[in-house]
């Protein structure tokens, strides 16, 4: 058939994710050790979802707990490692964890929402930003994937869950353009649905209703 | 070899490599490093090569490897004679700088010696080459390895240092090599070479794993790194335990080696576990759910043994858990989102009847010069009914078949593509066919048209099975004629490896139906081609020349597998009408090239060919027997109308073998023709007749093949 529909263009399917918020529960004094690792409800079968809908996932996070010496590289390596296994008993991964080690005081280019950590993502794996969504849980996050020039999407999973509306309305003005969603799940169901609703559109059909794939929790 | 002659081990450790390139890394990282290693006399052809490939390594093993290669000895060109030496015959200043150019002493211009060289003669010397070290020829082979490896998408990171750039297929982070016990100081992208390597991401029993040898590289990775290096071992492993819990329940897992190979990539240490899903999801077409679960989620599907598809699957996991439950349970979560999505699309779509979609063909572009898809259906739907219109002509003439219903094919070329549409189709490209099957049964349409819109793109593939009914067969021809025709009528045809509308597909399909279908056994293919260009329009111009010899190309490629490329041109030259009856035609050549007049006989065609290419005037295939004035043609003549009227009928009914075993009687007056006979005769009568008598020969030989092509 030559008229097949192509699923994707020339470029990888990537999507980047925060993690503190994004994936896990948010810890004020940092998540140091895999006990203090407790992942949301749904969010590691949400990035299992991703990746058997063909999308690539990278994981960005500040580390400023590694600068401050609240815990070392070993400490990190096992968080992550944790993390990892977590997330292959959901038949899940992530291609790669970017973190950024310094405090805000080192005055680095890789914290968030500086766009460093991002753009060495974009080069590490040779894609163009623009079209890549970024999912985070904070103000910061969304503030990065706008310097990055990515596409911010925001769950309220934890912290932002509790912003009443006008409060949301304030913060999302200052980063126009951001999709928001309930949780990673949810952002998950977007990005899948709209990319049938754009496969079914170079058909020339409207989409039906979206699928619902129930609760991934 | 020496005894600095031990085994050597090369691992090269990295992130997560791309599946479904990995076996393919893995075998070009050890094959060409062998190869380069032997190229260098560092190994030696007995060097028995094992290579290792999982997510995270490429590695050789490699018996039988020297601490250094044997010095060669070379022979080197110095200077001519004349130059070299003087008239006393001692060595020349030109000769000293010579040897000193090549690193030479002048004291061994004794050992110089003569030698012609062109037409003067020359001064030579034997010279000692060292052998490369381990260390200069393993880096060099790593590096020669690197550069070769057939990587898919190239990554860019950064080395530790901060500043260096690195390019390569995913970022490495170890190098081992060892001979025997020994490191080999050798070092690339960044990375130096020494004994330490890691073991699986969750699993290994240490964090790093310190090689010994080179020899206990894959059991210290098996015991404390938990993982088998192998690629095939894993493999086998993987196999072993997929029977092992599919037989547990009684059922079997689904055949599929790609499917295979990736997941041999995935994991490090394969785990099986068993899980299912709600049944209520079997409510869908098997099609999707199997196509859903390895597609996506790397599963293998359970079939009972009639071959059906039932709720169980297995999983084949890196990790190996106390408690399975977690990763069982976490798989089940993950694919029923991916199933409730199929039973969503199959809902939807069968809200929708296929008649309904049709219109909205015309929405999507099928090409810029050949219009919508919606117009290509028209297309095949006019072609289908001339192609039902030859049917039936044939079947006036004589042939016996069973035609299929016109309206019944007409359903099914206005259907056929409706599928396309479908949410279905569009999450799972690989189902268009098999969905409008479905479809079309639900839609309550027969199952002769439902059958014909799930076959319509047989064969797919070399091997393939044609449709499986007539219906299917007519429309399945319309349908890679109007793509054939279409593209060749607007010029696009493919061109060296490039050919992205799968022509030659196309082709290979058409000539599988014509050739092995009794249904389309008396079609021609020009008229095939003739009878597609009008639902054209004005789109195209008729492209039967260039499309017929594309066909007959493939229909070659086909054929040479199994007979001699003369025998196959010998048949095809004459372009037989219909490609059902080249296999008994090759088979008739073939006999006939076995027969010990054959070689005489097709040099002889050749000859005769030659001569009538010659001739201005036509030729008429016939000879008065009063003209005949030599004996050596009169017997030629006498001979070719004894055998003829029996060659002729067995021709007629087929029996071309018999046909041209019966011509072959007519070896010893042609050669006697040839040395007796002028043909060129200087009395003009006597000159045609003569022609016509060849060229009646060579009518009655040349019915099978142009069998010239068959002379040496």
């Amino acid at each position: 058939m030559p008229a097949r529909a192509e699923h994707h263009g020339h470029s990888m399917k990537l999507v980047i994710l925060g993690r503190d918020g994004t994936i896990n529960q948010y810890r004020d004094d940092h998540v140091k050790s895999t006990d203090e690792l407790q992942p949301l409800p749904g969010a590691l079968e949400a990035v299992a979802r991703l990746n058997h809908a063909g999308w690539h996932t990278v994981m960005a996070t500040n580390q400023p707990g590694i600068g401050r010496g609240l815990l070392d590289m070993a400490a990190l390596n096992a968080v992550h490692m944790r993390l990892a296994q977590l997330l292959a008993e959901k038949g899940g991964r992530l291609d790669a964890l970017f973190f950024c080690p310094h405090t805000p005081e080192e005055g680095c280019a890789c914290r968030k929402p500086l766009p460093g950590l991002i753009e060495q993502i974009g080069e590490r794996f040779g894609v163009e930003l623009s079209g890549v969504h970024m999912v985070g849980a904070s103000l910061k996050d969304l503030q990065t994937a706008q310097a990055a020039g990515c596409v911010p999407h925001l769950v309220r999973s934890d912290r932002l869950g509790r912003l009443d509306e006008a409060q949301l309305q304030a913060l999302l003005a200052q980063v126009p353009g951001t999709r928001v969603h309930d949780n990673l799940g949810a952002f998950a169901e977007h990005l899948i649905q709209s990319e049938r609703r754009a496969r079914a559109e170079a058909r020339g059909e409207a989409l039906t209703p979206d699928t619902s794939p129930g609760d991934l929790s | 070899m020496t005894s600095d002659t031990h085994n050597l081990l090369v691992e090269l450790f990295v992130e997560e490599l791309p599946p479904k390139a990995l076996k393919k890394l893995g075998d070009s990282f050890a094959g060409v490093l062998a190869e380069s290693l032997r190229a260098q006399g560092l190994a030696t052809a007995e060097s028995q090569a094992t290579a290792y490939a999982s997510p995270r390594r490429l590695a050789l093993h490699l018996s039988g490897v020297a601490a250094k290669a044997a010095d060669r000895s070379e022979t080197k060109k110095l200077v001519p004679v004349s130059v070299g030496l003087d008239a006393s015959g001692q060595p020349t200043q030109a000769l000293i700088k010579k040897l000193a150019s090549l690193g030479l002493g002048a004291e061994l211009a004794a050992q110089a010696y003569r030698e012609m060289d062109g037409k003067a003669e020359a001064l030579f010397i034997q010279t000692t080459v060292a052998g490369a070290t381990l260390a200069e020829g393993l880096q060099k082979a790593l590096e020669e390895s690197l550069a070769k490896l057939p990587i898919p998408k190239v990554m860019s990171y950064q080395l530790a240092d901060g500043w260096s750039d690195v390019k390569f297929v995913r970022p490495a982070h170890g190098l081992v090599a060892l001979h025997g016990r020994e490191i080999v100081p050798v070092g690339v992208l960044g990375l130096s070479a020494g004994r330490e390597t890691r073991g699986h991401r969750f699993e290994a029993a240490v964090e790093r794993l310190v090689i010994e040898s080179a020899d206990s590289y894959a059991a210290q990775l098996r015991e404390q790194g938990a993982v088998i290096a192998s690629f095939a071992e894993r493999r086998a492993e993987i196999v072993a335990q997929l029977n092992a819990a599919a037989a547990q329940q009684g059922l079997k897992p689904i055949e599929d080696e790609a499917l295979l190979d990736e997941v041999c990539a995935l994991v490090e240490r394969p785990n099986v576990l068993s899980c299912q899903f709600e049944p209520e999801f079997l409510a869908v077409p098997q099609e999707c759910l199997i196509l859903t679960m390895k597609a996506n989620q790397k599963y293998f599907p359970l079939l009972d043994a009639a071959g059906k598809l039932t709720n169980q699957f297995l999983v084949v996991s890196n990790i190996r858990p106390a408690d399975a439950s977690a990763v069982t349970g976490g798989n089940e979560r993950v694919v029923r989102p991916r199933l409730s999505d199929a039973k969503f699309f199959f809902d939807q779509d069968r809200k929708k009847s296929l008649a309904d979609r049709v219109g909205g063909l015309a929405k999507v572009v099928y090409h810029g010069k050949l219009g919508s898809q919606g117009e290509r259906v028209e297309r095949v739907r006019h072609i289908a009914a001339a192609i039902h219109a030859q049917l039936e002509r044939a079947v006036l003439n004589g042939f016996s078949a069973q035609l299929p219903s016109v309206s019944d094919i007409d359903a099914a070329a206005r259907l056929a593509k409706a599928d396309l549409l479908t949410d279905m189709v569009g999450e799972f490209p690989e189902l268009q066919g098999i969905m409008g099957g479905y479809y079309a049964r639900h839609d309550g349409l027969s199952e002769a048209v439902a059958f014909a819109i799930e076959d319509h793109y047989k064969p797919r593939f070399a091997g393939d099975e044609l449709p499986r009914n007539e219906v299917g067969l007519v429309v399945a021809l319309a349908d890679k004629l109007e793509t054939l025709v279409g593209l060749f009528g607007i010029g696009q045809l493919p061109t060296g490896d490039k050919d992205p509308f799968a022509l030659r597909r196309h082709a290979l399909g058409v000539v599988r139906m014509l050739s092995d279908s009794p249904l389309l056994a008396k079609l021609s293919l020009e008229e095939l081609v003739d009878a597609a260009v009008p639902a054209f329009g004005s789109l195209i111009e008729n492209p039967r020349v260039k499309l017929v010899d594309f066909v007959f190309d493939r229909l070659a490629v086909v054929w040479r597998d199994h007979f001699s490329s003369q025998e196959v041109d010998a048949v095809l030259a004459l372009r037989p009408q219909y490609l059902g009856e080249v296999r008994s035609l090759l088979a008739a050549v073939h006999g006939f090239a076995s027969l010990p007049e054959a070689p005489s006989l097709a040099a002889a065609n050749k000859r005769i060919t030659n001569i009538l290419k010659k001739v201005e005037e036509p030729v008429k295939a016939h000879f008065s027997e009063s003209l005949l004035q030599e004996s050596a043609e009169q017997a030629l003549a006498a001979a070719l109308l004894a055998v003829k009227p029996t060659a002729d009928r067995e021709f007629s009914v087929g029996a071309y073998a018999a046909s041209l075993r019966e011509l072959a009687a007519l070896k010893g007056p042609v050669d006697a023709f040839f040395d007796g006979v002028m043909v060129n005769a200087e009395d003009p009568a006597l000159r045609a007749n003569r022609l016509g008598l060849l060229k009646t020969l060579h009518e009655a030989m040349n019915r099978v093949a142009d069998l010239a092509r068959l002379a040496a």
